[in-house]
C-alpha cells in the first residue's frame, strides 16, 4: 500500500532548479532513505513534501490525497509530520511542555475553549499530558522532564526532537538529519529508536542522512538524489554497489583529477 | 508548596480587590481618582498588548485601535445619541472588526516589518480621522462627549462612578486575558514566541492564531478608547498617537515581559512615576527618562522579572522555568 507518492516534483529558485523531476512512492510500514552530496536538494524535496515550500511543478499524494502545496499544519492533521535538520525545540519550555505543546492537533486548543475552561476541555488536555509523558518515557528523556530543553545535551535535543515529532501521532514521519553531530552510541540509540518506532508503532519512515552507515543499517529502501535529480534507488545493498551512486559521491577517476 | 503559594497569592488578590473597591471610601481627592483612572486606562492597553506580545510581536497599531473605540463611542452617543452603555460595546467590536482584515496584512510579515505596518496603520487611522472634519472633527477632535448614564451619577465633579467603571473594565480585560494565557491557546501563543517553525510543524496554525491574538487586542483597546471618550468627554488626533502605543510597549518592558504581573506593575508603576516627579516640574520628563534608564539597565527582566529571581535566590532555588525573555534587542 502506498503512503507518499511523488510525481515528477520540480522546485526552481530563479535559475537554480534545487530539485528537478523527481519521483518515487514510499510503502506503508517502510524506512526509506534519502541521500545525496551536498545541494543535491534533500532538504528541499522534505520542504515541498511537508509544505514549507511550494513545488513549481509536480504532484504530492499522501495516503491517497493529493496534497500538493498544502500547508504544513494542515499535513499535521493528515498524519505527516517532519523534524528539522537544525534542532529545532521551544527552548525555553521543559522537556514535558515541549511534548504537550507538540500534542496540539489533539488539544481543544480554541481561545472560546480557553475562555469557558469547561470540565470536557480540561479532561482533554489532561489525557494529552499522560501521552505527553507516555511519549518522553518511550524516547528514552524519563527524569528530564522537567529540564529546559535549550539547556539538554546534543544527544538528548535529538531524542527530544522525535518525541516532538510523536506528539501528534503522525502516520509519516520525515526526519532530516536526525544523527548529524551524534556521537557513536547515540547514533545507535536513535536507530534503534526510528526502527522501533516502524516496528512498535507502524510510523512509516523517511529520512535524510549523511552518516552512511547508519542509513544503510536501518533503511529497506534508499533514493539517491545528485543536482537535484533521482539518480538511483533501491535497497542499501543494490545502493552501495550502484556505479552511478559511486560517482556522485567519490567522483570519476581520471588523470586530470589525479595531477589536480 | 505550591498550593501554599497559591493560596497566599489568591488571599493577596482578593485584598489587593477589597482594598481598590474601598478606596473612594476614604479617598475623595479628584485628583488622585483622576490618577487612578488614568491607571485603569493604562492597565487595559498594555495588558491587551501584552497578549499579542507572548509571541514576540509587538503591535504599534494599539493607540489606532483605541482611537477607533473612542471614535465609535464619541459618534455614537454624540451624534445618534445612543446612551453610553450601548456604545460601550459596540466600540469594543468596531475595532475588533478593522483588525481582521488589518491583522491578516500585517501578520504576513514578521519582526520589525511587522511593527512598522502597525505603526503605519495607526498613523493612517490618525490621518483619516484628522482630515475628515465630518464627522471625524478633524485635528479639533469632539467635544462634549455625553457622558456615562445616568447623568446626575457621572457628572464631571464626580470621579468616583469613574473610577468604579475602570476597575471594572480592568478587572473584566484581566479576567479575559489572564484565561486566554493561562489556557491551551495562551501556552500556543508561548510556543509561536519560542519557534514559530517548529509550532507550525506540530499544527498550529501559526498565522492564525496570532491573527485572532491580535484581534482580541485590538477588542479591548477598543473598550480602553471608548472609556476614554466617556470620561473626558474630549477626542483629538493628538491623543491617541505613535508615542503612546510606545509608551503601553514600556510599561510591559518596564514590568516584565514573562508573566502576566508584568503589564499590570509595569502600567501602575509608569503611570504613578511622572505624576510623583510632577513637583520637579520642568524636570518632570527628564526624572521620567532616567528611571526608565535604570530601571532597563537594572532589571532587565522587568520588575515582575526581578522580583521572581529575587525570591528564587532567597529561597535557594532555581528561577522557575517560565520562558525566557522577549529579548527587547532582538525585537525593537
Amino acid at each position: 500500500m502506498l503512503l507518499l507518492e511523488l510525481v515528477e516534483l520540480t522546485r526552481r529558485f530563479g535559475g537554480l532548479i534545487a530539485v528537478n523531476d523527481v519521483s518515487f512512492t514510499v510503502e506503508r510500514g517502510e524506512i526509506r532513505g534519502l541521500i545525496g552530496p551536498n545541494g543535491a536538494g534533500k532538504t528541499t524535496l522534505f520542504n515541498l513534501v511537508s509544505g514549507v515550500l511550494q513545488p513549481t511543478q509536480g504532484r504530492v499524494r499522501f495516503d491517497g490525497h493529493d496534497v500538493t502545496g498544502e500547508r504544513m499544519h494542515r499535513l499535521v492533521r493528515r498524519g505527516m509530520v517532519r523534524t528539522f535538520q537544525h534542532s529545532q525545540l521551544f527552548p525555553g519550555f521543559t522537556v514535558f511542555r515541549n511534548v504537550l505543546a507538540a500534542t496540539h492537533v489533539h488539544a481543544s486548543s480554541g481561545l472560546i475553549a480557553g475562555l469557558i475552561g469547561s470540565p470536557a476541555t480540561h479532561r482533554r488536555n489532561e489525557a494529552l499530558a499522560e501521552q505527553a509523558d507516555e511519549i518522553i518515557r518511550f524516547v528514552g528523556l524519563s527524569g528530564r522532564q522537567d529540564e529546559l530543553a535549550g539547556s539538554l545535551s546534543h544527544g538528548h535535543k535529538r531524542l527530544l526532537q522525535v518525541a516532538v515529532g510523536l506528539a501528534p501521532q503522525p502516520r509519516l514521519l520525515l526526519l532530516d538529519e536526525p544523527v548529524a553531530g551524534l556521537n557513536h552510541e547515540d547514533v545507535d540509540r536513535m536507530m534503534t529508536l526510528i526502527r522501533s518506532l516502524r516496528d512498535t508503532q507502524g510510523i512509516t519512515i523517511v529520512l535524510v542522512e549523511h552518516n552512511m552507515k547508519a542509513v544503510m543499517n536501518i533503511c529497506d529502501r534508499i533514493t539517491v538524489l545528485q543536482f537535484g535529480r533521482k539518480i538511483a534507488e533501491g535497497t542499501p545493498a543494490e545502493i552501495a554497489g550502484d556505479a552511478k551512486v559511486v560517482e556522485a559521491y567519490l567522483g570519476v577517476f581520471d588523470d586530470d583529477d589525479a595531477a589536480a | 508548596m505550591t498550593a501554599r503559594v497559591l493560596g497566599r497569592q489568591n488571599i493577596a488578590i482578593a485584598a489587593l480587590l477589597a482594598a481598590l473597591l474601598l478606596v473612594p471610601a476614604f479617598v475623595r481627592d479628584a485628583y488622585f481618582l483622576h490618577v487612578m483612572i488614568l491607571i485603569s486606562l493604562n492597565v487595559i492597553m498594555a495588558v491587551s498588548m501584552w497578549l499579542l506580545g507572548i509571541t514576540g510581536l509587538i503591535s504599534f497599531g494599539q493607540a489606532g485601535f483605541m482611537f477607533i473605540g473612542a471614535m465609535t463611542t464619541a459618534l455614537l452617543t454624540k451624534s445618534a445619541g445612543w446612551p453610553f452603555w450601548a456604545a460601550l460595546p459596540l466600540s469594543a467590536v468596531m475595532p475588533a472588526l478593522v483588525a481582521a482584515p488589518v491583522g491578516r496584512l500585517s501578520l504576513r510579515v514578521k519582526g520589525v516589518y511587522f511593527f512598522l505596518v502597525t505603526l503605519a496603520f495607526g498613523e493612517v487611522t490618525r490621518g483619516i480621522f484628522a482630515y475628515f472634519e465630518v464627522p471625524f472633527g478633524g485635528w479639533y477632535g469632539i467635544r462634549d462627549i455625553p457622558p456615562p448614564q445616568p447623568a446626575w451619577l457621572f457628572t464631571t465633579l464626580n470621579k468616583v462612578p469613574f473610577y468604579y467603571l475602570g476597575l471594572a473594565l480592568v478587572l473584566l480585560t484581566c479576567a479575559v486575558i489572564y484565561r486566554v494565557s493561562r489556557s491551551w491557546f495562551g501556552n500556543v501563543l508561548w510556543s509561536i514566541r519560542e519557534s514559530d517553525l517548529l509550532a507550525a510543524s506540530v499544527g498550529v496554525d501559526v498565522p492564525g492564531t496570532k491573527l485572532i491574538a491580535f484581534i482580541v487586542s485590538a477588542f479591548f483597546a477598543g473598550l480602553a478608547g471608548s472609556f476614554y471618550a466617556g470620561y473626558f468627554a474630549y477626542i483629538s488626533p493628538l491623543v491617541f498617537t505613535f508615542d503612546y502605543s510606545v509608551g503601553v510597549l514600556v510599561f510591559i518592558v518596564v514590568g516584565g515581559f514573562n508573566s502576566f504581573a508584568g503589564p499590570i506593575v509595569g502600567a501602575v508603576a509608569l503611570t504613578l512615576v511622572p505624576e510623583a516627579f510632577r513637583v520637579t516640574g520642568k524636570y518632570q520628563l527628564l526624572a521620567y527618562g532616567l528611571i526608565l534608564l535604570l530601571s532597563m539597565r537594572l532589571m532587565p527582566d522587568g520588575i515582575t522579572g526581578t522580583w521572581q529571581r529575587w525570591r528564587a535566590r532567597v529561597a535557594h532555588r532555581p528561577v522557575a522555568p517560565e520562558p525566557v525573555g522577549i529579548g527587547v534587542d532582538e525585537h525593537v
